[in-house]
This record gives structure tokens, sequence and C-alpha cells, in this order.
């Protein structure tokens, strides 16, 4: 009967400590299996600025520092003054040869440690080291004419500490479930304790992923380079013909030839 | 007995006279090739014509030549490129490719000359002039084609 009880109070005590955790007030509406969409804030008053407002006034943008903190999805949360940014980005450009241009992208891409995520035709989405957004960018606007671009930085911070949290609670738990289920005899107990650790597994897997997914967007941003052909202006037209003197110089040409033929 | 010793010059002569201006490239479709010169043309419009204009008693192939290109440009063209040709009988004349708008639409135009000699003793002097005109897709594709034919133009 105490035996009985106890697997029912550690199996509340899992419930309410994996379901009931309150995150922290300002990611209180971030859903972990949502991608939460906010916008940027601008940090004023920092000693050192964000990457977003950095890049704006033409320097180095620190997001390498972040990216290289969050590298490893079994890190830690990171430090509070650090925000985890996801750098987006859209360029279109005019260039002479778009497939040269896009092929020589490519490879400043790779050096960088960067790579290709997709390509049609002379559009090229890559994933560039956060802290060389900047950097594409500004080679891809080298290269010819900009005629749109675009970027955002998405702040994951809040979900990110969010998640680490959740996943340590979860991870406690599913602990005291194993030992719960050491000491169960009843198979109705055991049966129930198996049925919660597989649900806890999944959800630890679930923000697993989740974060090693968040890490891996901030570590890499994504660039969309579309290289556009100039377009060909068509020749002037015609002037008002002059006649020339010579007769036959007046009866040869373009116009004759693709009028009455 | 004079008479028939000249048949057959005069003979040879008929026969040059009415010879084809020239043997134009495969897929051209001969419209007319006596009268007021040799016109034909492709299923994609590509037009080639070959005349006899009157001709100069002054002036040579390169002043003609240099005439006609400063006459396109001062009409708009947009002069691109040029050559020189031999006709069938080796005769040395040039071409020369321009870009024009012919109403709003891109035309690629080839423009060859050569001056001819008369064939009669009384006869004068002569401009032969190749034309070939077609929209630029078709005329880049089809130029190279048509610059050998000139090769062909009766000299």
């Amino acid at each position: 009967m105490m035996r009985t009880f106890a697997v029912l109070c550690a199996l509340l005590g899992a419930l309410l400590s994996t379901s009931c955790q309150a995150p922290s007030a300002p990611a209180a509406a971030l859903a972990y299996d949502e991608f939460d969409q906010s916008s940027l804030a601008l940090q004023s008053g920092e000693a050192r600025p964000s990457g977003f407002a950095k890049a704006n006034r033409g320097e180095r943008n620190p997001a390498a520092d972040r990216s290289a903190q969050v590298g490893d999805p079994g890190a830690g949360a990171p430090a509070a003054s650090e925000r985890l940014l996801i750098y987006r980005g859209d360029i279109r450009v005019e260039v002479a040869r778009p497939e040269d241009a896009a092929r020589a992208f490519l490879d400043t891409v790779k050096a960088w440690g960067g790579y290709l995520q997709s390509q049609n035709a002379a559009t090229v989405t890559v994933r560039v080291p956060a802290a060389k957004f900047e950097d594409a960018l500004a080679a891809v606007r080298g290269m010819g004419r900009v005629l749109d671009e675009s970027r955002q930085a998405n702040d994951v911070t809040e979900e990110f500490v969010d998640l680490g949290i959740r996943l340590d609670t979860a991870q406690k738990a599913r602990e005291r479930l194993l030992e719960v289920l050491q000491k169960a005899e009843k198979v109705e107990d055991i049966l129930k304790v198996e049925a919660e650790l597989r649900r806890l597994t999944e959800e630890i897997e679930r923000m697993e992923g989740r974060r090693k997914f968040l890490s891996d967007q901030v570590a890499l941003a994504t660039l969309t380079a579309t290289f556009q052909a100039i377009a060909q202006a068509p020749p002037p037209p015609p002037r008002q013909k002059q006649r020339s003197r010579f007769p036959w110089v007046n009866r040869v040409g373009a116009e004759s030839m693709m009028g009455g033929f | 007995m004079r008479a028939l010793r000249s048949l057959p010059l005069v003979a040879f002569l008929l026969a040059a006279a009415c010879a084809a201006p020239m043997r134009p490239p495969a897929d051209f479709v001969v419209l007319q090739d006596a009268g007021e010169g040799f016109r034909a043309i492709t299923s994609d419009d590509a037009r080639l014509r070959v005349r006899d204009l009157a001709e100069p008693t002054q002036g040579g192939l390169e002043f003609w030549a240099d005439t006609l290109a400063q006459d396109l440009v001062a009409r708009g063209y947009e002069r691109k490129d040029q050559g020189e040709v031999k006709n069938a009988a080796g005769g040395i004349g040039r071409w020369l490719t321009f870009a024009a708008n012919v109403q709003g639409e891109k035309v690629g135009y080839l423009v060859a000359v050569w001056q001819v000699e008369p064939t009669l003793p009384w006869g004068a002097p002569f401009l032969r002039v190749a034309e070939f005109a077609a929209v630029d897709a078709v005329f880049q594709a089809r130029v190279e084609a048509v610059k050998a034919a000139l090769a062909t133009v009766r000299g």
C-alpha cells in the first residue's frame, strides 16, 4: 500500500515538474515546439553592441562569440549578456555573368567554412558562419549592382534558455523515475512508470532536437543570393534618316529588308 | 563567219547572266533570282538579298564600304564587326554587320559590297550588294552560314 502510494507520488511529481515548470517571464509566451519570430531588440547602452547594429555601422559582427558558445548542444545556457541571434538575408544583384558570379561566391563561402544549401540556376542559398554574414553580403554587393537587399536577426535567447531549464528538469525527473522503477513490485505500477518514462524520454529527445536546431541556426547564418544578368538595352531607335548624296546607299538597309522585301 | 565565231562568247555571256547571283545556305528558299535581283528567305524569316546597284564612276571598294558604314551609323545603326570576303570569281569585297532597331525590334543586319568590273567592254563598273537581315536571335544563329555563302556570290 505504502509502496503503491510512493509510486503514485513519484509519478505525480514527475508530471508536475515537467509540465508545470514556469518559464522565465518574458518567454512565457513562447512554446518550445513553435519557432518564435520575435524581432531583434536592439541593445542600447551595452558596451558591446549587437551584431546587427554593429553591421549597420560597418563593423564586424560579434556573432562568432555567441555561435562558438552554442556549438555544443550539450552546453549550458549562454551568459546573460549574450544574445543568440539567427541571421537571415536575401540579396539580388545585377551582374554580367550570373553563373560565373554564383560559382565565385560559392567558392568564397566554402573557403569561409560554409556550404551550399540549395541552388536554382543563379540563385544560391548558402549557410555561412554567423561571423561571416556581413562579409558574405559585402562580397555579393561587390559583384554587381544591388537591386534588392533585406536581412533579419531573430532573437532566440529566451527560447534557448527555457529549453535548457526544461531539459535539465526532465532529465532529473527521468532519473527519479528510473529509481522508482527499480523499487516497483506490482505490474500495474511498473507499467505506469514505464509509460511515464517513455513520455519523458520522447519529450527530452524533442527538446534536445530543438536545441540542436537552434544552435545550428545561430552558428550558421542563411543567405540567399540571386545573380541576375544585366538587361541588354536595345539599340537606340533609328534617327531621322539622313539622305545620302549617293542614291544606291539610300536603297540599302535593314528597314527595306524587314519591310517590303 | 565572224558572227559564228562569237557564238561561244555570246553563249557564255548569256549563261553567266542567267546564273543565280549566289547559292544561299541550306534552309533558304529562293523567292526571286532575276529582274530586280536575288531574294531568299527561311521559315524563321531570315532574309537574304543580292542586287546590283548603280555604280559610281569614282571611288573604290574602300571608299564605298566606308561611305555605306557611315551612312548606316548616321541612321542609328550600331556597328558590330567587319571583314573581307571573296566572291566566286575571287573578287575581294567587304562585309559589315550592324544591330538596328526596326519598328521597336532588335534586328541583326549584314551587308557585303563588291565593286564589279563590267563584263562587256562598253559597260560600267557597278556595286554588287548582298544583304542579310533577321531578328537578332535568328541573325546570330545564321550569320556564319551566310558569311560562308558570300563566297558563292557571282563575281
